[in-house]
Parts: C-alpha cells; structure tokens; sequence
C-alpha cells in the first residue's frame, strides 16, 4: 500500500461527504489517473472490512459496510428506511439503469406522467439533477446519488443487478 | 361474451395492458396483443374522473390495438404498416424489464442493509489565525454586552393563593366591608390583583364572604359572613 493510497484514505475518513475525483487529486497532489489507481487498491483492501469505499459519478465516499447495517442501527438509535411505492419503484429504476435521463425518457418508458415521483424521489434525496441533455429542449437530466447506492447497500451503480435485456421480440 | 372484468389497480395505459398480458400468461405479441383489445376497452369503458391528458394516453393506446387487431384479421393489408405495430410491442417490453427491475430494487430495499455514512460532522472549530490580547478579547466582551438588550425589571415572586386568602381575611377581620376597586388598588400589578380575585372566589366557595352588587357596573361590596 502506497503513502498515496493512506493519504487518499486519511481525507475519505474525515470528509462528510462524497468527495470528488478532482478534489481527491488536488488534495493528494497527484494526477487523477494516479488517485484512481490508489482508489482501485483501497476499495481492494477494504474487502471484510467495517467499511467500504463508495463510488457514484466520479465521486468517492467511505460508508460502512452494508452487511453491518443492524449494529450501526444500534449504535447511532436509529434507521433508515424507505417506503417506496411502485411508480417510485418504476422511476427510480428506470433512472438508476438509464443515467442520466431526463423526465421525458422515463415517461416515454412509463406511459405516464412521473413528475410527482420524481419530485418525491428528488425530495428524499435519491436522485438528483446532473446537468442538461445537449438535445435543442436542453432537458434536465437526473442520476442517482450515493444515498441510493447507501440505502441498497451497494458499492456503484455497475453492481445493480442486471437488467433483463432480452425484450420479447415480435 | 361476457369478460370478468376484475378490479385491478394500474398505473397508465401500458401498465393496464401489461397487467392483462400477466393475467392472460401470454407472451407480448400481436396475437396476444389483438385477443386483449377487448379487455382493454372495457376497462378503459370504466374508467371515470380522467383528465383529458391522461384519457389522451389510454386513447392512443386503444388505437393502436385496435390497429394492430385489424391487422391480425386482415392479414393481407400492407405488411409496412407491421413498423409501426411492432412500436407498442417494444414499448411493452421495455416497461416490463424496468417493472422487474423495480421489483428488484423493492427486493434490495428489503434487505434493509443499508450502508451508513459518518452521521455527525467532523469538528469545524477553526482557532483565529491572528495573534489575540486579553485587551481584545476585553473589547469585544464589552461590545457585545452593550449590544444586548438591558434587562431592567425583575419578575416579583407572585404570592400564592393561599396567602392571598388570609391576607382578604385578616382585613375582613378589621372591618366589616371593603370593596373590590379597593382589593386591586391594593394588589398593586395585574397579576396580583388576579391572584386576590381567586382567593375571593375561593372565600366566596366557602361561604367566608358575602358579595354584593346592587346594579350593573355598581361597585362590588365583599363582607364577612358572620360566622
């Protein structure tokens, strides 16, 4: 284990939030492509360790291990949880397989208006605006966020399971 | 032909004809999707309350099932229009995936392992950069004092009802009759004045003293009863 890899350690342990690839390099004076070997090593060495390296759009956060979830919940008195109902359901998935997407795809998906859940699933702080399609309606394009990856307890987005891509063809 | 046209919740015309597809255990194709216009429309006969950009959706959707149906009974129209057929097909099979997924995400979401991030911020206490005096600090003690407002009056302990009844007693034992202007006049603020106001009413329970009034706005004379 490098002094870089420790150093990039130190600043995910005392950040409160998901810290930004460019922040993480200038922080470490190091080249980007450097940090993200380094992460690539820590998340490695992490494994069966109380805590895990999240990643989410090029952003870098240690949170604890999901399979621990019921001893952090007795420790900090209190849980997290998420009543989604399933037009939530819907959105949420269609976002979190398709990022980014604009309101308009996941309703051409849906077949139905999705603005009310997609407000609640911006409300609860699943998802979140990520820039502008460059299409000439420059729609606002939504991802997920390190809070939805938290609350499934997983690691990034490419560890969702996998969609059933077969369509039935007619 | 009668059809069971069950109760079912759907969200959106292409939830409606997915659920049916599920029901019927068909796969989505233009057969299965013309035996189910019917159904389709009589659920959307029932439908009732819709705004018009909603109805808009569960229309257009009726149209091209009953395009796609004529097409399955007429199967020597022009197979080009098949295009435009295949479109609701494939837009079903894509709605279908995502409604898997979400179940997938329900089934992740009860789990419930859930991965905490630090939940209290780090310490933000960041000391001054500059050299401090003790003069200083004096200084800016004072400054701020003064900026507060003063607080001149104290609150006055209240007297208890209890005290207020035997003090009303002991000048009732003096005299025979006061009135009540006099009773507030003594009490000095409001507060008090309602204190002894309670005490009277209690005097008055007890059938301590008498009240009288002869009209209306007229004075209220208390006397002791005798006793």
């Amino acid at each position: 284990m490098s002094e870089l890899e420790n150093a990039i350690e130190a600043i995910l342990f005392v950040a409160e939030q998901p810290v930004e690839l460019s922040r993480l390099a200038k922080a470490v004076e190091a080249k980007e492509v450097e940090v993200t070997t380094a992460l690539a090593s820590l998340e490695n060495r992490l494994k069966d360790r109380g805590i895990v390296l999240l990643k989410t759009n090029h952003r870098y956060q240690l949170v604890t291990a999901p399979n621990l979830a019921s001893v952090v919940e007795r420790f900090i008195g209190q849980q997290f949880r998420a009543e989604l109902s399933r037009p939530a359901l819907e959105t949420l998935a269609i976002i979190a397989y398709r990022q980014p997407v604009s309101r308009a795809d996941v309703e051409a998906i849906r077949g139905v208006s999705s603005e009310q859940t997609m407000r609640s699933l911006l409300l609860r702080g699943l998802v979140a605006e990520s820039g502008h399609s460059q299409t000439p309606g420059q729609a606002k394009l939504y991802r997920t966020t390190a809070k939805f990856l938290q609350v499934l307890g997983l690691t990034e987005t490419d560890k969702l399971p996998p969609l059933d891509e077969q369509i039935e063809e007619l | 032909m009668a059809y069971q046209v069950a109760l079912i919740n759907f969200e959106g015309p292409l939830d409606l004809l997915l659920q049916l597809i599920e029901k019927a255990e068909v796969e989505i194709t233009n057969i299965s999707l013309a035996e189910l216009t019917n159904q389709y429309l009589k659920y959307i006969g029932q439908l009732e309350g819709l705004d018009p950009e909603e109805l808009n959706g569960f229309l257009s959707v009726a149209a091209k099932l009953a395009y796609i149906k004529s097409l399955a009974l007429l199967p020597q129209l022009s197979p080009e229009d098949a295009e435009e057929m295949a479109d609701l097909g494939r837009q079903l099979g894509e709605y279908a995936k995502f409604q898997k997924a979400a179940e997938q995400l329900k089934r992740l979401l009860q789990l419930k392992e859930v991965a905490y991030q630090r939940s209290a911020p780090a310490p933000a206490f960041q000391p001054p950069q500059t050299s401090l005096e003790l003069t200083q600090l004096q200084h800016t003690y004072q400054q701020l004092m003064a900026k507060l407002p003063k607080q001149s009056t104290v609150a006055m302990e209240l007297i208890t009802i209890e005290q207020a009844t035997g003090r009303l007693r002991a000048s009732l034992g003096q005299r025979p009759e006061m009135d009540l202007d006099e009773l507030v006049g003594q009490a000095g603020d409001r507060q008090t004045a309602l204190v002894f106001f309670l005490a009277l009413l209690e005097l008055l329970k007890n059938q301590a003293v008498n009240v009288i009034q002869e009209g209306q706005f007229q004075t209220i004379r208390i006397k002791a009863c005798l006793s």
